[in-house]
Formats: C-alpha cells, structure tokens, sequence
C-alpha cells in the first residue's frame, strides 16, 4: 500500500492541491484505485493489491515511481509500504514528527519499506501524534503521559473506545488491520467553468440574471459535449470592492436545462447578501453526471421515470431556497432510545447513502407525534416512589393524570458512556390530551418528552 | 411504415393532452360541487364515524382540510397523519412541514407512509414555512401536505387552496382553535376535542375519545358533531398492573357495601 507525500509544497493550499492532482494523475497508471488521504492534503494512496505480479519487484515499482515524479519536477517525496493504508500513511506522517527521522535531509527522497506482518514493532517508536487521531485526543494522550504508540498499545482494547470514543478505537483498528479503511478515490479536477463580466459594475438584479444566464448556457455547452449534466453547481458572484459571495447547489439529477439551473440558483440568490455593486459571475461544474436520456414520455412504463424527477424538482427548489440541511429524508435507526431512533439525512447526501430505501420498523410501543428536542421537566405527584404519576404541574398549574399506561422501560446507550434509564408513560389528562412522561431513573426527577397528536 | 407511426404518435400525444385537459375540468367542476356529491374516491381516516357520519364518505383529494385544536396531545395531528397516510397509498409523496422542529417521524412510518415517499422540512421561519407549504402544495407528485402554523394569514390560506386545486393533493393544516372565526378556504374544518375518560384509572382499554365538530365543509351544513373512541395501540400491559387495577376496583366497591350493610 504506497503512500506517496511531497517532502516540500508549493507557496499555498492551492499548488498544493494542483500538485497532488498532477502526482495522483500520473500514479493512476500503476493502479486504478488512486485515493486521497484526508489527513494530509499533499498524499495519495495507491491500492496495489493484487498487482504486484506486474512489477518484478517491489524495488522496481519504487523506481518507477521516483521517476516519474522526477519527470514531473515534484520536490523530494516520502513513500512507504505497510500492510494497511493506516501503517502506510503513519510512516510518512510519523517521518516529520520523529527527530531521528526529521533529521534526514530533505532534499532527497525517502522509501519505508515495512515487511509483511511486522509494522507493529516498527510503529512503537512513533510519537503518538503520528497516528492520526484529532488533536484534542492527542493532546489528552499527552497529559495522561502517553507519548508513543508504544505507550498507547498498553492500554486495554477494551479501554481505548471507552476513554477516547469510538472515532479513535475505529482509527486505531483500521491503522491494525482489523477494519478496512476507506477513503475517497482521487478523481480529475473538473474544468468546466465559465467567467461573465459585465461592461461595469451594476445593482441591478436584471442584469445580474442576464449575466448568470449567459453564464449558465456557455457552461452547459461546455458539459454538454461530454454528455454530461451539472449535479453540483458552484457559482462565485464578484463585487466591487473585492468582495464576493460564494455558493453551491446540489440537484436531484443530472441537470442540462439552462431553465431549470437558473431557477434554483435565483431562488438561491434571493437569500444572498450582495457586498456591493456586481462586476462579473463565475460558475463551475463542481459535480458532474452522465445525462439520463430516453425518448420521451408517450408510453406508460416511463410515468414513474418521470415522477422522480419531478420529485426531484421540488426537492431542488427546496434545498435551492431553504438549504439543503432542512429538507431531510429521515431514516430509521436501530435505537430504543427515543431521540435517537431515527435521522434526518439532508436529501442530497440521503441520496447518496441510501437511495430511498425502506427500513423495517421496529417492534415499539406506542410513540408520539411531536418529540420534544430538551425533555420539559415537570413536578409530579405520585402515588408511590416507582409508581405512575397520580398528578403533574406544567405550565403554572397542576393536572390530574386521569389514566396512565406503563412504565415501558427504556435503559440503554452505556456504550455510549452515559447510561440513560428512563421508565415512560403515556399519560390522559384531566383536558383529555395525551403526553409522555418519563422518570429518570438516576435521580427519578419527571421529564415532559413528547404528545400523542 | 414511417408514416404510420408517426401518424399514431401524434394522435397519442393530442389523446393525452385532451384527456389531461378533461382531467383537470373534471377536478374544477368536483371543486365546486357540494362534498356529498363528489363522486371520485375520497379518503378516509379509517374511522368510520367521522367517514360516514360527518363527512358524507370522506375527504376529496385537491383540497385542504383544517384541523383546529386548543392543546399538544388532542389528537388533531394523529387524524391528519391517517389521512397522509391513506393520500399516499394512492400514489405520491408526503411532505411534512415542521416549523417547530419537534415532529417524530418513526410516527409517521406507524401510521403506513412509507419511508422512501416522505420528506420532512424544517423551515426557519414562518415566511420559509408558508412558502414551503405552498411549493410542496403546487407540485403534482406530492399527495399530502401536513404543516402546523400558529398564525397564518388568510392569503396564504387562499393560496394554498389554489396550490392544491390545482395539483390535486391534498394540505392538511393545523391550527390553533381561535382561527375558527377567520375565513375558511379549505374543503373541510375541523374541531378535535380531546375528552377525558370517564372511568378515571381504566387502563385496560386503550382507546381515547374525542369530540369532533365539523365548524365548516363545502355544500355541507355545519355544526355537526360526533364522540368517537380512537383505538390507540400499545404495548401489552404487564400483569402486576392489571392485578392493581383490579384491587384498587375493589377497593373502590367495599365502603359502598359497607354503607349497604352497616
């Protein structure tokens, strides 16, 4: 698993980037599956697994690889082989944070080369930073005096998602082995944008539409000859005085009509604040797709092709006006706690994930319509410690509880560090509403949680 | 050969238009016809006393229905719900308005709206959540639109109404109970009164009554009510409880003998 990083970058986040696509872009004729590391914005990663019949050797490959990044004028690179892409990427990260290994010179490049099997060893001597955790689980490594790996790998397995959460024990098996890591492939920077100025700068919103019109169709010309639409828009509207606002919007499906563009991204622009006068639009194909194309509509087999993407226009409208954080798709999860028994996914990335498919409901009591975000705790008199609640106060005044169903017991999430056990009750009240009470259990205080209807 | 196809083509494609064309006077002319005339299938909440008994066989789709209540927890929301859910049996998304940002979903998918079909918005403001209700509304693969507003005005209200004229889905809007006296745009308003159970301490039935009036309804007159038991599932009760229930009957029953024999 090379992990190829640039000892030296370029002047900003920009070179650097450009000059990871150039080294990714050439890589991918070793392998196709060429990822990026999300740590380090200057690494990529190469799968070679079943591959390496192709090279004679390992040493071979290496060459090659310094090759071509001398042809292509890179600076000096670090490059590792482990068993994982986590020990791979450590070896490289790690490098620099290691005084025996920052003191190697820079100007040449360096190859780690692990053997199958042994990483482990060579990684106890690596700084504990090195591993990739965030910082703040670094920093609490440290005041607890755990400095290496080494000193980490004392700790029990068991322990490290209980003190350092589960982000850090999934890190940590994915660096062993025991869990496959997956990380984004490197794909082609897009190119297809289009810049529009105007003559001057201008207020007016009719000029402005003009503009990003203009914008919009050049582009899609652009996309068009691929036979591609826009899935993500980018667009970057330039003010006087240096200012600018910058915004992205996501479609449902491969957008190619200039009409359909433009009205989501007006209603976008309506909720924009302009810093001053307009000088010139700039909009990019941050995503693209390829074209769903069919005849046309005359056969009944193709309505509910059709339904979806009307669907789908709604959905853009939106997310265009909204934002695409408020129009969810929620999803069930597999938890008995309440609050966390589903998910909202914004539509886009639900999309993504899991492409409108049903998930089986559990086997739950009864649930009510409205969910509050903070439990509202209420006084409650009842009629023994563990009992139903026999009366509640809310909202200055007290209530007789006429009937009461329950507790319907709910202990859960200790693997989450805080154990939540609550007794819950759906509750008739003297009005006739019904509400959803709970009792802690830790403290027994009363908590308000919801109402049915 | 060409020909032929071509001419079958066009003749399929004018076909469409006429019949979409039919369709939606059909809806114009249903829309202005009183509600126990409508002969198109209509909804209905699954109970059959507010089905038959106040509603003359249930609710036509393209049209909104309001649902008054004074409290959380009356029951107005859960009747919507059943309406959402039989709207989308038919075909279509459910789209869910949650200004408040308190509505439970999993609810939703008890109800039988399917996961896959429904959309939750959570607006930031009253204005978005107008604005939502209406896009949602107007758009003709939405079957059903639930949204609560403490305070909407009555354009709005008219819009929505045009909206779901149009598409043919259905809005089903919530409200505060002291928007009775304003303006009703929708086919239907309705009261929901949630009452308390007379026997206090019956928990071995599940069911919970409600009152339901009908303030207004289109060619319908008004006024009418109904009390009905809605049947609300849930878990099995466990025994100790019921042997409580039972003791504390008894206990109720004794000083009553007392009096009879003392």
């Amino acid at each position: 698993m090379p992990h190829a990083v640039p000892n030296k970058t370029g002047s900003g986040a920009e070179a650097r980037h450009s000059l990871r696509d150039v080294l990714a872009h050439r890589l991918t004729r070793y392998t196709p599956t060429v990822l990026l590391d999300p740590l380090d914005d200057r690494a990529v990663i190469l799968d070679l697994t079943g591959l390496s019949h192709l090279w004679s050797s390992e040493l071979a490959l290496v060459s090659e690889i310094l090759a071509d990044c001398d042809d292509l004028g890179t600076p000096p690179v670090r490059i590792a082989f482990g068993d994982t892409i986590g020990m791979a990427t450590i070896f490289t990260r790690g490098a620099a944070l290691r005084a025996q290994d920052a003191a190697l010179p820079q100007r040449l490049s360096w190859v780690y080369w692990i053997p199958a099997g042994q990483g482990i060893p060579f990684l106890r001597r690596y700084p504990i930073a090195a591993l990739g955790f965030r910082q703040e689980i670094v920093d609490c490594c440290r005041e607890l005096g755990i400095r290496t790996v080494a000193d980490f790998m004392e700790i029990p397995a068991d322990a490290i998602a209980a003190r350092f959460g589960r982000d850090t024990w999934r890190r940590w098996e994915e660096i062993t082995g025991r869990r496959t890591e997956i990380l984004p492939p490197w794909q082609p920077p897009e190119e297809n944008s289009v810049t529009q100025c105007l003559e001057y700068p201008c207020t007016s919103p009719e000029a402005l539409a003009f503009c990003l019109q203009r914008a919009v169709e050049l582009l899609l010309l652009q996309t068009a000859t691929g036979d591609r639409g826009i899935t993500r828009l980018a667009v970057t509207v330039h003010c006087e005085g240096g200012g600018k606002v910058e915004d992205s919007l996501a479609f449902f499906t491969p957008a190619s009509d200039p009409q359909r563009i433009l009205e989501v991204l007006h209603l976008r622009l309506e909720r924009c604040h302009l810093p001053g006068a307009v000088w010139g639009v700039r909009v990019t194909a941050a995503e693209t797709a390829p074209l769903l194309t069919r005849q046309g509509w005359l056969f009944e087999g193709l309505r509910e092709e059709r339904r979806t993407l009307r669907w789908g226009r709604l959905v853009e409208r939106l997310a265009a006006r909204l934002g695409e954080e408020r129009v969810l798709q929620p999803v069930l999860r597999a938890e008995y706690q309440p609050e966390l028994a589903w998910e909202g996914f914004p539509i886009f990335s639900a999309r993504k994930r899991s492409p409108f498919r049903a998930t089986a409901l559990p086997d739950l009591g009864p649930r009510p319509t409205r969910l509050y975000g903070r439990p509202i705790p209420v006084a409650v008199m009842a009629a023994h410690p563990d009992g139903p609640p026999y009366r509640c106060f809310h909202g200055g005044k007290w209530f007789a509880v006429v009937r009461a169903w329950g507790p319907e017991r709910i202990e859960t999430g200790w693997w989450r560090g805080r154990t939540t056990a609550r007794d819950y009750y759906r509750t008739e009240w003297e009005d006739g509403s019904h509400l959803w009470l709970y009792r802690r259990l830790q403290d027994g205080r009363w908590f308000l949680h919801g109402s049915f209807g | 050969m060409n020909t032929i196809a071509h001419a079958s083509h066009t003749a399929s494609l004018a076909e469409l238009s006429v019949r979409r064309i039919v369709e939606e006077l059909r809806r114009r002319v249903e829309g202005l016809r009183p509600l126990s005339q409508i002969e198109s299938p209509r909804l209905q909440t699954g109970i059959r006393e507010i089905d038959e008994g106040l509603l003359s066989g249930g609710i036509p789709m393209g049209g909104l229905v309001e649902w008054l209540s004074d409290r959380p927890g009356s029951g107005a929301e859960d009747l919507a719900l059943r309406l959402a859910a039989a709207a989308c049996r038919r075909g279509g998304a459910a789209v869910i308005v949650d200004g408040a940002g308190t509505f439970y979903p999993p609810v939703a998918f008890q109800r039988g709206i399917d996961p896959a079909q429904l959309l939750l918005v959570r607006p930031a403001s009253r204005q978005d959540a107008i604005w939502a209700v209406y896009q949602s509304l107007a758009d003709e693969n939405v079957a059903a639109v639930f949204a609560a507003f403490p305070r909407v005005s009555d354009i709005a209200m008219r819009r929505f109404q045009l909206a779901a004229e149009k598409s043919g889905g259905l809005g089903l809007i919530l409200r505060p109970e002291a928007a009775r006296h304003s303006p009703c745009w929708a086919a239907v308003r309705l009261l929901v009164e949630p009452r308390p159970w007379p026997r206090p301490g019956d928990t071995l039935s599940e069911a919970r009554r409600l009152r339901i009036h009908l303030l207004a309804a289109r060619g319908m007159i008004p006024g009418r009510s109904v009390e009905v038991l809605v049947h609300e599932p849930t878990y099995p009760l466990p025994d100790h409880w019921r042997l409580a229930e039972r003791l504390r009957a008894d206990a109720a029953r004794r000083p009553q003998q007392n009096r009879v024999w003392g």
